[in-house]
């Protein structure tokens, strides 16, 4: 009973209540609510320091084993501890932190980011193929908005680039995108109609 | 149709280089007069809704991006804040994202130093809250109960933390109705999106957003039904800002590397294409 159904009657009661305070005004449903979202705050945060620890045994357990890739994992175990415990000790906006933040973790995360000019220029260059209707228009739409991003142009081209970009974003783009999102909102109310009801049992894990 | 080929299966390290040298190689001259970017609405639409805040108008910032898109949501973020300011608003920061802190201790004091802020009067910042991986945690119950959410200010160098029930910046302040405009500075989730369907929705708070350019298709339909008030994607649209501000700052910096960098990606597609229709001809 503990293990299955008391948590599908949490779930299944956190949902309502959020479901219900939404639509109804009642004293008792926001403070249920409002319960119900300091215990998600709680939880989540606890997660965090479940996947923090589960992190560090798994490449623990490699290192240890001298597995191949050891070094990597170890690499990831210095870099967890040498932040987090300067974090926890001294504070986490001054000292070691700080200076890990600004001068390791900043560069390094705009560097990969940086990377991805490389790594499109390239694919684009041998990927980019018109090979039908589709891949054509794909490949106009594309250009057009990239040039309307261009602002070296000066007059008449300038105008139509910006315009013809305009009618690419504001049309074709938008309507695509409104289906998806629609369709997306569909299909996430009937998931969330089947957790509620404990029809979808997947996030107990377990592989159920 | 063979030295086709090898051209068209080139060493991709060519590529790469090419790319170096239009990345850097504008770097090295001064065309921030070169750049004259057109005016886009989602941008112009932005630009007039903070021009039309009352004096003194309380504002939520909320920090929703890393390092790894500084360099695309930054210049659009530093124009509306530096807009923010210039209106003389109050603002409230805050993070969704973990690493978002630091870009906000880094950019709100120097900011506010500039426009003559005085912090927890004018300006406060109350850190980073997880509220889940849709921020949902934190998004919601800021509708109903904000200060229980953030109980606290975060530090800035120098100074020290206070119970936000002390904050003048924050008398009074309940919940999002208690907010002129949200201004979400955006690279992912949660963001500006989660923003829109939780806080926007229900509470119908207005929110204006600095994104990255990959964010913003995503979020064409919520300019389009109204659910949000303004856009500054990516590098060009803080260009756009800048220029509606009068200020060529970081994004007409930027600019130039950008501009001829996608230049050549153009003519690379182009190019390959080409080839491509060559060879197949010729065959």
């Amino acid at each position: 009973v503990f293990r299955r159904q008391l948590p599908l009657l949490i779930v299944a009661l956190g949902g309502i209540v959020m479901i219900l305070e939404y639509f109804f005004r009642a004293h008792w449903l926001s403070v249920a609510r409002e319960d119900f979202a300091k215990w998600a705050r709680v939880g989540f945060t606890a997660a965090v320091y479940v996947g923090i620890l589960n992190l560090a045994f798994v490449n623990l357990q490699r290192v240890l084993a001298m597995r191949r890739g050891w070094m990597y994992h170890a690499v990831l175990l210095v870099a967890l501890v040498g932040t987090f415990l300067p974090g926890v000790v001294v504070g986490w906006d001054v000292g070691p932190t700080d200076w890990v933040f600004v001068n390791v973790y900043t560069p390094l995360t705009a560097t990969m980011f940086g990377l991805l000019a490389f790594f499109i220029a390239s694919a684009a260059y041998r990927a980019f193929r018109i090979r039908n209707v589709e891949a054509a228009l794909l490949l106009v739409s594309a250009v057009v908005v990239m040039l309307g991003n261009v602002p070296l142009f000066r007059g008449e081209a300038a105008t139509l680039f910006s315009r013809l970009q305009t009618f690419v974003m504001e049309g074709p783009m938008t309507g695509g995108q409104r289906a998806i999102l629609m369709a997306a909102a569909i299909g996430a109310i009937f998931f969330a109609m089947k957790i509620l009801t404990g029809v979808d049992r997947s996030y107990f894990g377990g592989g159920e | 149709v063979k030295i086709l080929e090898r051209i068209e299966n080139i060493d991709r390290r060519y590529v790469y280089l090419l790319v170096a040298a239009c990345l850097t190689v504008p770097f090295f001259f001064d065309w921030k007069g070169a750049i004259d970017v057109s005016l886009t609405t989602p941008v112009k639409s932005a630009y007039d809704f903070i021009e039309a805040l009352p004096e003194g108008s309380r504002v939520l910032v909320s920090f929703d991006y890393g390092p790894s898109t500084l360099a695309e949501v930054g210049p659009g973020a530093v124009a509306l804040v530096k807009h923010l300011m210039k209106r003389r608003a109050k603002i409230v920061a805050i993070a969704l994202w973990p690493d978002a802190p630091a870009l906000a201790r880094e950019m709100l004091p120097r900011l506010g130093g500039e426009a003559g802020y005085e912090p927890f009067v004018d300006w406060v910042f109350l850190g980073y809250k997880y509220g889940g991986p849709t921020g949902s945690g934190v998004i919601e119950p800021m509708g109903t109960k904000f200060k229980s959410v953030f109980p606290f200010t975060v530090a800035m160098p120098g100074g020290e933390d206070r119970p936000t029930s002390e904050v003048p910046v924050l008398e009074g302040v309940e919940s999002y109705k208690d907010f002129a405009l949200l201004v979400s500075l955006s690279a992912g989730v949660p963001g500006v999106k989660e923003y829109v369907q939780m806080a926007n929705s229900r509470y119908k708070i207005p929110i204006i957003s600095s994104v990255s350019r990959v964010t913003a298709p995503e979020l064409y339909p919520f300019l389009n039904s109204g659910q949000l008030a303004g856009l500054v994607p990516g590098v060009s649209s803080g260009a756009e800002y800048e220029k509606l501000l009068d200020q060529r700052g970081l994004a007409h910096s930027i600019m130039p590397v950008q501009s001829v960098t996608q230049l050549i990606i153009i003519f690379l597609v182009i190019l390959g294409n080409v080839l491509q229709i060559i060879r197949t001809s010729i065959r």
